[in-house]
């Protein structure tokens, strides 16, 4: 796999818009054609070369993996719409990483901030430290969030993450989201994504939901009331065919938002 | 009929009248300190009434679960129209809020938090919003029209905010006005020009002259268009 390494070097006082860095960008240029494309400080049209050192070499997308250094947390959208290749990120990262992004994989080994794989429609993302809020969800406005794709995050995701996640049986699409732990309105409005929480939640967790799978293997600090016990389990499957043991309550629910419905809660019993 | 809610609690609360609204049996017996009973009561009032509004305020909008009281309230409403006609209005919180908005949405499309540093609008609160680009310190100088974020906004905020030069278009003695770097005080509309103000409902309104303004204080919106002109003028445009 090819190889193209960025280095920011100085950080900046406005954002960077970075939608640019992309596998699909860089590939079939060379490094002069890298250092002239794009980006936007503030309002300011500037270009790659301008703010980052680059080196290395691009081949197609899918053999391409780009290398950021320096301290990229005040640069937002890398990784913007990426079909493919590889995004690696050796510090904390501004927001709207990998936000709409279709195949490829992104890793963040710092903590990435708000929309983070925003709208994913295919791909990974891993983040090795926190996320901030909005993880994986839907753009204001946007009916249908994050349709397939996995989202990994080690430590916690912020407030209202997977906002309107949506599956497809028919397509095999499943978009998933495994985090540390969670704020507020995990999984609001899902209609059929993933969620599963190694620690513990705060409340409102999937208000809204339509269908969809949220585990939670720490605990939760407020259930909300149109939630209703189904049974204790001691094996769930999820959508992706991975299989989870342990003693779980099963609830079912939102119940506000019809009487029946295929939206499950797991909470497990200690 | 009166309910008292638990602070803090008014997302459960609405969560769980428009279960009960799906005519779904809880298992909770009180709700937000509210028992099921009343919450039952309450319902069956929504449903019989002929024509039904909920006005909403910033006790709603500024408590925890914040804009989200708001989209559990829409779902209600669009819950309840299936049996009656029901309503949404906000109650803005000072003068002519509803104003700005409209202009910004006919305008823009979005009502507000609106950038346009790529040369087309768009809209992200939690991004684009002053208090936001105030917290991150993204900002090098303020216009402040007819507002007071010195004495609204979170301390973070206004603790960047002085950090840069303020412009405040403000007639009044405020903590933004007594710290700004240039005050342009304009001529009140309705009272020393004729302008338009939107009520709460967004009907605009024709405000009248009632007497002159003192000195050369000028309408807003021709302090703007001047402003504008001398940008205009310096970006070579």
């Amino acid at each position: 796999m090819a190889e193209v390494k960025l280095k920011l070097k100085k950080k900046t006082k406005f954002p960077l818009e970075a939608d640019t860095i992309t596998p699909d960008n860089f590939a079939g240029k060379t490094l002069n054609e890298i250092k002239k494309l794009p980006l936007y400080h503030a309002k300011e049209l500037v270009t790659i070369g301008d703010f980052f050192d680059v080196s290395g070499k691009a081949e197609d997308i899918a053999n391409t993996k780009i290398i950021i250094d320096g301290d990229v947390s005040n640069v937002k959208r890398i990784g913007e719409k990426m079909t493919g290749g590889e995004v690696i990120i050796n510090s904390d990262v501004g927001m709207h990483v990998g936000n709409t992004m279709y195949g490829g994989k992104i890793i963040v080994k710092g903590n990435a901030d708000d929309w983070a794989g925003a709208m994913l429609q295919g791909g990974e993302l891993e983040i090795e430290g926190n996320a901030g809020h909005y993880v994986g969800s839907a753009y204001r406005g946007f009916w249908q969030g994050m349709k397939n794709g996995v989202i990994r995050v080690k430590g916690k995701v912020g407030n209202e993450s997977m906002l309107w996640a949506k599956s497809s049986k028919p397509a095999n699409k499943w978009p998933t989201l495994y985090c540390g732990s969670a704020n507020s309105f995990l999984g609001l409005h899902n209609h059929g994504g993933t969620m599963v929480v190694e620690g513990d939640v705060d409340r409102c967790i999937g208000a809204d939901q339509v269908r969809g799978t949220i585990v939670i293997k720490g605990k939760i600090s407020r259930l909300l009331p149109s939630f209703k016990k189904i049974d204790d389990v001691t094996e769930i499957t999820l959508p992706n065919g991975e299989v989870i043991t342990g003693k779980f309550a099963q609830y079912s629910g939102d119940h506000s938002v019809s009487k029946e419905t295929a939206g499950r809660l797991y909470i497990a019993i200690k | 009929m009166y309910i008292k809610v638990k602070p803090n609690e008014d997302y459960e609360l609405l969560n769980a009248i428009r279960a009960v609204l799906r005519g779904v049996e809880l298992d909770a017996k009180e709700v937000s300190g509210v028992p099921m009973e009343s919450i039952k009561e309450l319902v069956d009032i929504l449903k019989k009434c002929h024509f039904g509004v909920i006005f909403f305020g910033m006790g709603l909008t500024q408590t925890l679960s914040h804009h989200r009281n708001i989209d559990s309230a829409i779902c209600l409403v669009r819950e309840l129209n299936d049996h009656t006609k029901f309503l949404l209005t906000p109650m803005r919180g000072h003068y002519n809020v509803a104003g700005a908005n409209q202009v910004f949405t006919w305008n823009t499309g979005y009502a507000y938090s609106i950038d346009f540093s790529r040369e087309y609008a768009r809209y992200n609160p939690g991004e684009f919003s002053s208090v936001d680009l105030l917290m991150k310190d993204e900002v090098d100088a303020i216009l402040v029209v007819a507002s007071d974020p010195a004495s609204n906004f979170p301390a973070g905020a206004v603790k960047n905010m002085f950090k840069h030069p303020i412009i405040a278009i403000e007639p009044h003695h405020t903590p933004t006005s007594v710290y700004a770097d240039v005050i342009l005080p304009p001529a009140f509309a309705g009272i020393e020009c004729e302008g338009t103000a939107y009520r709460m409902d967004k009907v605009p309104l024709r405000l009248r002259k009632v007497k002159d303004a003192p000195d050369d204080c000028l309408p807003d919106k021709e302090i703007l268009e001047r402003l504008l002109e001398k940008v205009k003028e310096k970006m070579g445009e």
